[in-house]
């Protein structure tokens, strides 16, 4: 049986490992220690949230969000950043079941949407998103901007 | 002259405006419903959710930025979303928009981000060769995906409440 809870202090490392898996799974850098998720996530003004999601009592993924902001609608909505599923606990229809807590929470907060990205190329994701209703601004793309060039533009400022 | 300040509870129907004037340019004008109260709540309350900056070239206003914190688990460290960036048509080719973006980058500098995150429309092709000679990286193969109003319901699992 499905259940998501959020996380709490305790689950630390566990979360550390379930992000550990979701970037080997994208082959993307990770650096996070249980020292930054504590500091950044479960002190007084915690700067992102989490669920844990579990299958009969055994954890099978996480979610993380934050509060973002749009300044069309005049209204927070939620940031979906992370979101993963085990291989083994895959079918399950447990993204869907995530989604919907999180539209669930968008709602009773009164916050205007839930955001996310898609890889461009992941068609079965896409497809169930646009299935949900969920609109593509498939014209936005996204830049980042880090590590020395960051320095260098900040130094630039007048 | 370019003077960049951040703005003030006092700025709210400035930033009204000008957030109108970008939706109209980016020809979204008729979804866009944020109002001065909604920005003095939310932006100039005890836990604001944005910052904004505003541009002003010989104490004309020519334009702003906003911005919230976002979060990289992976990184374990916050960043700087760029929500919002806007020079008013007139103002334009003086330089102020990379002035707009170098202030956030030195916000994110000295407030020890890890990095800043902003979206491009793919086919503005100048804006993109731009950023990419700051050394910006380019995820050109993320798409935004947003959820909103009666999918948004529907998603919860709650009724939509009838049309007006």
């Amino acid at each position: 049986m499905l259940s998501i809870r959020q996380a709490s202090a305790s689950d630390a490392a566990l979360l550390v490992q379930l992000i550990h898996e979701f970037a080997e799974f994208e082959r993307l850098p990770v650096r996070v220690r249980e020292g930054d998720l504590l500091r950044d996530g479960f002190g007084p003004q915690p700067k992102f949230h989490m669920l844990i999601v579990e299958w009969d009592g055994a954890p099978t993924g996480y979610a993380m969000f934050f509060e973002c902001y749009s300044s069309f609608e005049g209204s927070a909505a939620i940031y979906l950043e992370d979101i993963y599923v085990r291989p083994a606990y895959r079918g399950k229809g447990i993204g869907k079941a995530v989604l919907a807590h999180l539209a669930a929470m968008a709602v009773k907060q009164n916050l205007c949407g839930v955001r996310w990205q898609v890889l461009d190329w992941n068609t079965p994701a896409i497809d169930f998103y646009q299935k949900l209703g969920a609109e593509m601004w498939a014209d936005r793309r996204v830049f980042s901007l880090h590590g020395e060039a960051m320095a260098r533009l900040a130094e630039s400022a007048a | 002259m370019l003077n960049i300040r951040a703005a003030a509870a006092s700025d709210a129907p400035l930033l009204k405006t000008l957030i109108h004037e970008l939706a109209e340019y980016e020809r979204l004008a008729h979804e866009t419903i944020v109002t001065e109260d909604d920005i003095l709540r939310d932006g100039f309350g005890p836990h604001p959710k944005f910052r904004a900056l505003i541009a002003e070239w010989n104490g004309q206003t020519a334009g702003y930025a906003l911005y919230f914190d976002f979060y990289s688990t992976f990184q374990g460290r916050a960043g700087l979303f760029l929500e919002d960036i806007f020079v008013r048509p007139e103002f334009r080719k003086q330089g102020i928009g990379k002035a707009l973006f170098a202030r956030v980058a030195a916000v994110a500098w000295e407030e020890d981000y890890f990095c800043m995150r902003w979206e491009v429309l793919d086919w503005n092709t100048p804006a993109i060769d731009f950023y990419r000679q700051w050394g910006a990286e380019f995820l050109s193969d993320w798409k935004a995906v947003m959820l909103i109003g009666d999918a948004l319901q529907a998603a919860a699992g709650v009724e939509s409440p009838t049309a007006e």
